[in-house]
């Protein structure tokens, strides 16, 4: 059947388990109104969207309270009814601006950052669309180790409208690069598949040497200090002065990849710099406790 | 990945140029003799990725070659161009685990633990051939811009291929979704394969010379049924062997409990003395598990191996190969006899794939076994009009018969569930099989409902009650404890229709009437029951919301077997 016909009819197929599901789009979609669903409601039902954050600067979710894809609200400290005001839903700013400083704090995390150069100097913000939970390890996984890389584009619509909501406007969207060897062996780079909702994606930035062993096992501090000089602004690239840029990669764990490209990035001259993932980790307690 | 294609005349000025420089370091990624070479051919020299040092090998500073374009396989086969491969170089030292590897089989080059440079110089000394992964279908009527279709799993579904920028090959790649699990299939993937060509063993020969290694050390003894059918297949398989079969499809159609393992020993036997290679194929990694120690036990001279997802070593040779769909996949042109078990009533692309991969596993001449309580239409048909070889085991080996399914009216059963309460005669019927101590087997449609079943039964039944679907972590487990009888009740969706076995259980079927219990689904779920020669009667009741097509063929498939029983019994008796 041809695929038109499949979603008029509503029918379609998930892109995680390839069940059959009833969407429910009718002709909104012949009409640009309804969006494309690609998972069916099991699988969606696993994806957990982070809805309350507890620092303004990386994004932490906050756990305990979390909220799952269909938006079931769960928060208690909702005062006055302003929900999910952190994720700055209905401003339609795009000054520079951020739309969102709220009353929110900072982690002790970042606050460790501000201790560092340049973080004293510069300003650094993130943000996540899932809590990194069990089924979207799979997910990733299938993506990134398997290659499916149409998995993709579960992500890619919402990561531009999160970016867009966040941070406002920006001049180019780039994507965490992989080394040569490894993008290779991949055959694709995750952060560029993901960035694929976006118009204006830049390859500003490439990886100049990676320390040896599997970047996991290392402790925060090791990390961090690994991660010192690991990507550098591209020769003949285009002018960052002034401009602001989003960082777009898969997963957020620590925030040392990511703070390591934007500050290349700030040392090339751009004004401003942000970043978007598909996952948040939440660490294993926070993890195992949402578990019960 | 790319390559750049040469013809003889460049692969000679090529090789004329760089002889007396460094013979080793520069010819060694082209052929090692041009003997046979067509004009319509070229050679695929592979273009290496540019962080790897072959990137830099002189060759590729070549005017000739810097000249070029490299492409894909896939387009390369689009354009019709041939690969020429030269026959194998008995002379050059070859890496034995690789030629092992490769031995009838067709991998990715990530799938072998070597350095594509290694696998490439394979190729030039004739060991190792390319094909591509992924082609346009060449049916009829396809035209030009032809269906895409992955040339390992068969795989023609739109919906599963994906397609992204390639950093391999620096284009749009298509790869294939259906298969991805075993590694990935894309355009610019090439299969590797042993070069076609190896000499064609030569199997046969008369009866009395064979030797006889393979030894069977099963002591059994057939029932009638069982003798007759496998008779028939002995039979076969020697016509096979003397070049005189007049069809190479062979049907097992023998019922649930018929005891069809056995009934394929003095076959497989035969075949595996005269020199054939065997496949035993089935689509789950369950069955395979249940039928290696079977086999193994029963031919201890013989290196049977089990292939599934996980099996220790997946590139095992053996003489005997027991495999999952996924595994036959990576076969090619590999067996003489194929023994597909249980191939029907799956889901149909699962079906598919096992037929396409069977169909590249087997030589160009092989006989294809089928074993099935349920065969499909077609394939009865073709029975029935004589198109293909059958034989037919319509009694159990302990001779009772098959029990007959009850069809039990229990309204709308999902408004009862949602209300955490069973249908009356449902409840009745649990509670008096409950009371005589016996164990129930209770199939669901959908694994969706399992939570709303069990919270129903736990709040009206006091019993140890368990559930399983197909992707649960626990199953093996869970089986186990109703295997033991700890567990009474058992609700499973329809993945235990076929293979498990549990002594004396009863059978329940609710929502009898959903789309998933098809005619050849209620006949495998019926013959869970009445298995044991101890208890060979059970009770299959169908409880349903309005009788459908598929349950009524279904009693009737089983009566008309349980008829044919009778007469196979009258002749037993005859011939005492
Ligand atoms: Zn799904
Ligand atoms: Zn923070
Ligand atoms: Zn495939
Ligand atoms: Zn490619």
């Amino acid at each position: 059947m041809a695929r038109w016909l499949e979603m008029v009819q509503g029918t379609e197929r998930c892109l995680w388990c390839d069940a059959t599901f009833e969407g429910n789009m009718g002709w909104g979609w012949v009409l640009g109104i309804a969006q494309t669903t690609h998972l069916c409601g099991i699988c969606s039902g696993q994806l957990q969207r982070i809805q309350e954050l507890t620092c303004k600067e990386c994004g932490r979710p906050r756990v305990g309270e979390l909220s799952v894809e269909k938006g079931i609200e769960v928060g208690k400290n909702n005062v006055g009814g302003k929900k999910n005001a952190d994720i700055g839903s209905g401003s339609k700013e795009t000054t520079s601006s951020f739309p969102e400083k709220k009353k929110l704090g900072v982690c002790s995390d970042c606050q460790r950052w501000k201790e560092i150069e340049p973080w004293n100097s510069l300003s650094f913000q993130h943000r996540a669309l899932y809590v990194y939970n069990e089924f979207l390890q799979e997910v990733m996984a299938r993506l990134k180790y398997r290659g499916d890389v149409q998995l993709a584009k579960l992500f890619t619509d919402d990561l531009r409208k999160l970016g867009r909501k966040s941070f406002g406007h920006f001049d180019y969207v780039v994507p965490i690069p992989l080394k040569g060897s490894r993008h290779w062996e991949r055959g694709f780079n995750q952060a560029e598949a993901l960035a694929g909702g976006f118009g204006q994606v830049k390859e500003l930035l490439e990886r100049v040497s990676m320390s040896d062993g599997k970047q996991s096992k290392r402790g925060r501090v090791e990390r961090i200090e690994s991660l010192k000089g690991a990507f550098r602004v591209k020769d003949g690239g285009v002018e960052l002065k002034g401009k602001r840029v989003l960082i777009v990669d898969d997963i957020y764990t620590t925030g040392a990849t990511i703070r390591s490209a934007a500050a290349e990035l700030y040392g090339g001259g751009a004004a401003e710099v942000c970043a978007v993932t598909v996952a948040r980790g939440i660490g294993k307690k926070a993890a195992e406790s949402l578990k019960t | 990945m790319r390559f750049y294609t040469l013809n003889l005349s460049e692969i000679e000025y090529l090789k004329n140029k760089h002889t007396h420089r460094d013979l080793t370091s520069t010819n060694h990624l082209l052929p090692y003799t041009t003997i046979n070479f067509q004009d319509n051919e070229v050679w695929l020299l592979p273009e290496f990725p540019s962080h790897s040092e072959l990137a830099l090998h002189p060759l590729y500073s070549e005017p000739t070659i810097q000249k070029k374009n490299s492409k894909t396989i896939f387009k390369l086969a689009s354009e019709g161009i041939n690969f020429y491969f030269p026959p194998p170089n008995h002379n050059f030292q070859n890496n034995s685990e690789l030629v092992s590897i490769i031995k009838k089989r067709q991998l990715l080059f990530d799938e072998i633990p070597f350095s594509m440079e290694e696998i490439h110089v394979h190729a030039c000394h004739g060991f190792v051939s390319y094909s591509p992964g992924v082609m346009k279908g060449k049916e009829k009527g396809s035209g030009e811009g032809g269906q895409l279709q992955c040339k390992r799993c068969g795989n023609r579904d739109p919906f599963l291929f994906g397609t992204h920028d390639c950093y391999r090959c620096k284009e749009k790649c298509t790869y294939c979704r259906s298969c991805l699990m075993m590694g990935k299939v894309s355009t610019c993937t090439p299969l590797c394969e042993q070069r076609d060509g190896s000499p064609v063993h030569e199997v046969g020969g008369e009866r009395e010379n064979r030797p006889h290694v393979h030894e069977m050390a099963w002591s059994g003894t057939l029932s009638f049924f069982q003798q007759k059918a496998s008779d028939k297949l002995c039979q076969t398989i020697e016509a096979f062997l003397q070049g005189t079969n007049e069809k190479d499809t062979f049907l097992s159609w023998a019922v649930c409990g018929a005891g069809k393992t056995e009934m394929l020993f003095y076959g497989i036997q035969l075949a595996l003395n005269a020199g054939l290679n065997v496949l035993i194929a089935t689509p789950r990694t369950d069955v395979v598990l249940e039928l290696e120690p079977r086999f193994k036990e029963a031919f201890p001279k013989t290196n049977v191996q089990a292939l599934y997802g996980g099996a220790e070593n997946r590139f095992a040779q053996g003489e005997l190969i027991i495999s999952t769909t996924h595994q036959v996949l990576r076969f090619h042109k590999a067996f003489d006899i194929v023994i597909i078990d249980e191939v029907d009533a799956f889901p149909y692309t699962a079906d598919r794939k096992l037929r396409y991969g069977v169909d590249k596993a087997k030589h160009n001449r092989s006989l294809t076994v089928f074993v099935s309580a349920t065969p499909d239409e077609k394939m009865k048909r073709a029975a029935e009009k004589g198109e293909i070889l059958s034989v037919k085991v319509a009694r159990r080996y302990h001779k009772h018969p098959l029990p007959e399914p009850r069809f039990q009216w229990v309204g709308q059963w999902k408004k009862q569930l949602e209300r955490k309460s069973l249908p009356v005669p449902l409840r009745k019927w649990l509670e008096g099989h409950l009371a005589s101590r016996k164990q129930i087997f209770l199939f669901i449609p959908s694994v969706a409902i399992i939570e709303k079943v069990m919270n129903a039964l736990e709040k009206e039944l006091r019993t140890e009650i368990e559930s399983v679907h197909s992707s649960d972590p626990d199953r093996r487990e869970k089986v186990m404890q109703f295997r033991k009888g700890v567990t009474r009740v058992l609700v499973t969706t329809t993945i235990l229709e076929r293979g498990v076995t549990v002594k004396d259980v009863q059978v329940g079927v609710v929502g009898a009437e959903d789309r998933i219990f098809t005619e050849s689904a209620l006949v495998q779920i019926s013959g869970r029951a009445g298995r044991s020669p101890d208890c060979p009667r059970g009770d299959v009741v169908f409880f349903h919301y309005g009788k459908t097509e598929e349950m009524v063929k279904a009693v009737r498939h089983i009566k008309e077997m349980n008829k044919l029983g009778e007469a196979e019994l009258r002749e037993e008796r005859k011939g005492e």
